[in-house]
């Protein structure tokens, strides 16, 4: 198909990353703009999208919300992608931090509030940490792909929510999964300043960006870790206990998708239910990618997603439907994927007579390559 | 049908629908492209056969639709994956939310419609006259036989036939394979692409032939199964046959449970599949550990290929 004529190289300096990310995400977001008018007829899209996010307090408010989780979700999943190593669990770890601490505010309820509410935290995130402790040792100590075992583990996260909420903490006298509210002294108060109102899981996920950005370039871990994400041949020769090294940022990430489901707790829910999360850990994906796991550029990435999750809310009064909304999601993430390939690769396209050919002799019929066959040996043995 | 019948018959429907879409990623992934956005490929070939399957009754064309619009969706992968490089794991996650997105909205005006005309069954002269066994394993619809040759010409075509050489040097060294004078980017779109049209075949073969109608995000979750018994079967196209209605098996005996309500909660019993695919993939990697000469992953599995 694109073999021949074109080709796929490698960029040689110059690349700048977050021009072709930002190229990427207005780009998606111009087609779902597009997307959105061609659906809903009559009102006024951008009207809509601006009042639904910058426009008025209520938006900023709204945008904010869906901000928080994404925020510590994203850093969970950039923590882990500095050693290239795949927490796809984020949103089972939210769920169980969640449920961790739902069980804290629930089993002490004689504890002051400020007091109750740390220990909550603590908990979500030691429950995230153990969450994600069996795939990350399967993966660092047995090589099994943590791709498939911390999705798995998702699944079984929500169903154990729904659990806990149906039969041991139900609200009386209703049909949902969804446990009884906390106690009032468990609401973490969010902040407002001119009408916008800003959750603490916020304030925290940006202090928790900075702290990591600045961990990760001074500390001596961080500093293990750079060398072991770069090479972990390099990290080998130099005396990093690489295993360590990836068990701690496993559990690392772990611990900071817990937490996100904590805050979601106290910050803002003030019950637990399946309802929690919308895909948050999945989301925090894309903000990841997005930001180019970059920490510090985290929350920044966390508001445009969520500025995109409000307004594609506020459009589904309008007419848009939900699962235009999740489309639109994934073809963002995608674009951002591809956004972020280009700033690493760059197309040439070839004239006849160029370097194609002398790679790629005109060999009618190629053999086979001897590297293939003696796989095939060792695959049938 | 007893209990027995009734989970054995729900074991081989939804261990077949697996054991396709799990055999598209498994061609998929010896050529070195990992795509784990099966669930959205399954969604958009359930919708798609199921929206032709209404509107013409033939339950062939319908199944032909589903794989045409998996293996088309798929096409958007592989650009993006394969043409561009992008990411492997990121563009997989994409597909499924726009899989998710994309097959509730055209699936929206059928649900609850009923296929006219059913996917015909296929009796197997003499063994379907075994008392019990007999009528639900060699009583089935013609889908199952084709699933279950599937995996036999692929494990043929891999690792009998020079072309099937070809894609195991292109999963396991690109670079080497390229330099050999393969397309190693022809072959991965074309794979890609099989991967589409037999991952949506399992998903068509889901709504118009288990379940026979259409739900918003009716594979709840199988797609991810589908692609964790390729690690479970460990890229051998026969061993997929067993770890498909292995866990076809436990994905029944979850149905059958609920509806029994053996005084497990049913939150657990629907753990089952998850947890059991879990603690699989995970025992394969303890029985494996430190043990060479099993067959293990492609290995550039996942890595974009790059000339140079």
């Amino acid at each position: 198909m694109l073999a021949g004529r074109v080709h796929v190289v490698r960029r040689v300096g110059g690349a700048h990353a977050t021009v072709y990310r930002i190229v990427a995400l207005v780009l998606g977001l111009a087609i779902g703009t597009a997307l959105a008018q061609s659906y809903v007829e009559g009102t006024n899209v951008y009207d809509t999208i601006y009042r639904a996010t910058v426009g008025s307090a209520y938006g900023a408010t709204a945008v904010l919300a869906y901000a928080a989780p994404l925020t510590l979700t994203a850093l969970a999943f950039a923590v882990c992608f500095k050693l290239r190593l795949w927490n796809l669990g984020a949103e089972g770890q939210l769920f169980m931090g969640a449920w961790a601490a739902t069980g804290i505010a629930f089993t002490f309820p004689g504890i002051p509030g400020p007091l109750l509410i740390a220990l909550m935290i603590v908990a979500s995130a030691i429950a995230g940490a153990i969450w994600v402790l069996l795939p990350a040792l399967a993966r660092v100590y047995l090589g099994v792909t943590e791709v498939v075992t911390t999705l798995m583990l998702n699944f079984v996260a929500i169903l154990w929510i729904t659990y806990f909420a149906f039969h041991v903490w139900p609200a009386p006298g209703t049909p949902l999964a969804t446990t009884a509210d906390l106690p009032e002294r468990t609401d973490l108060p969010p902040v407002t300043i001119g009408g916008v109102t800003i959750e603490s899981g916020f304030i925290v996920g940006i202090g928790l960006a900075i702290a990591l950005a600045f961990a990760f370039r001074t500390t001596r871990f961080g500093y293990s870790v750079r060398v072991t994400g770069s090479s972990a041949r390099a990290a080998e020769y130099a005396g990093i206990p690489i295993r360590r090294v990836q068990m701690r940022i496993f559990l690392l990430s772990g611990a900071i998708a817990g937490m996100a489901g904590g805050f979601e707790l106290v910050g803002s829910l003030h019950r637990l239910s399946t309802d929690l999360s919308n895909n948050t850990g999945y989301n925090g994906i894309a903000v990841a990618v997005l930001a180019g796991s970059a920490f510090a550029v985290v929350p920044l990435m966390a508001l445009v997603f969520g500025g995109l999750l409000a307004a594609g809310n506020a459009l589904t009064v309008d007419g848009l439907s939900t699962d235009a909304t999740l489309f639109l999601t994934g073809f963002v993430l995608l674009l951002a994927a591809v956004g972020e390939s280009a700033s690493r690769f760059r197309l040439i396209f070839a004239t006849s007579g160029s370097t194609a050919e002398a790679v790629n002799p005109a060999d009618p019929s190629p053999p086979a390559v001897e590297r293939g066959a003696t796989t095939t040996a060792k695959e049938s043995a | 049908m007893t209990l027995f019948e009734l989970t054995l018959a729900l074991a081989i429907a939804s261990g077949t629908s697996i054991l396709l879409v799990g055999l598209g990623e498994m061609v998929a992934e010896k050529v070195g492209v990992l795509n784990i956005g099966l669930e959205g490929i399954m969604l958009m070939g359930a919708v798609g056969g199921f929206i032709v399957g209404v509107n013409t009754g033939n339950p062939v064309v319908a199944l032909l639709a589903a794989m045409a619009v998996g293996g088309c969706f798929n096409l958007i992968f592989g650009t993006a994956a394969v043409a561009l490089k992008a990411d492997q794991v990121i563009c997989g996650l994409a597909l499924v939310f726009m899989g998710i997105g994309m097959s509730g909205e055209w699936g929206k005006s059928y649900t609850g419609q009923i296929p006219s005309g059913t996917i015909s069954t296929w009796r197997v002269p003499g063994l379907s006259d075994i008392p019990v066994l007999g009528p639900i394993l060699f009583r089935q619809e013609w889908v199952v036989y084709i699933a279950l040759c599937v995996p036999f010409l692929a494990h043929f075509l891999l690792y009998h036939t020079r072309h099937g050489l070809n894609m195991l040097a292109i999963g396991d060294d690109p670079v080497a394979a390229d330099a050999a004078g393969i397309p190693v980017v022809r072959w991965q779109m074309f794979y890609v692409f099989v991967c589409g049209a037999l991952g949506g075949l399992g998903g068509g073969y889901l709504s118009l032939g288990v379940i026979q109608r259409w739900d918003y995000q009716l594979t709840a979750g199988l797609g991810w199964i589908a692609l964790a018994i390729v690690f479970v079967a460990g890229w051998r196209p026969i061993g997929l046959i067993f770890a498909a209605f292995l866990f076809g098996g436990l994905r029944a005996l979850t149905n059958v449970a609920q509806l029994e309500g053996w005084g497990i909660p049913a939150e657990f019993l629907a753990m089952l599949p998850y947890l059991g695919t879990f603690l699989v993939v995970v025992g394969r990697g303890v029985w494996y550990w430190r043990r060479p000469g099993h067959s293990v992953a492609p290995e550039a599995l996942g890595i974009p290929f790059i000339r140079s």
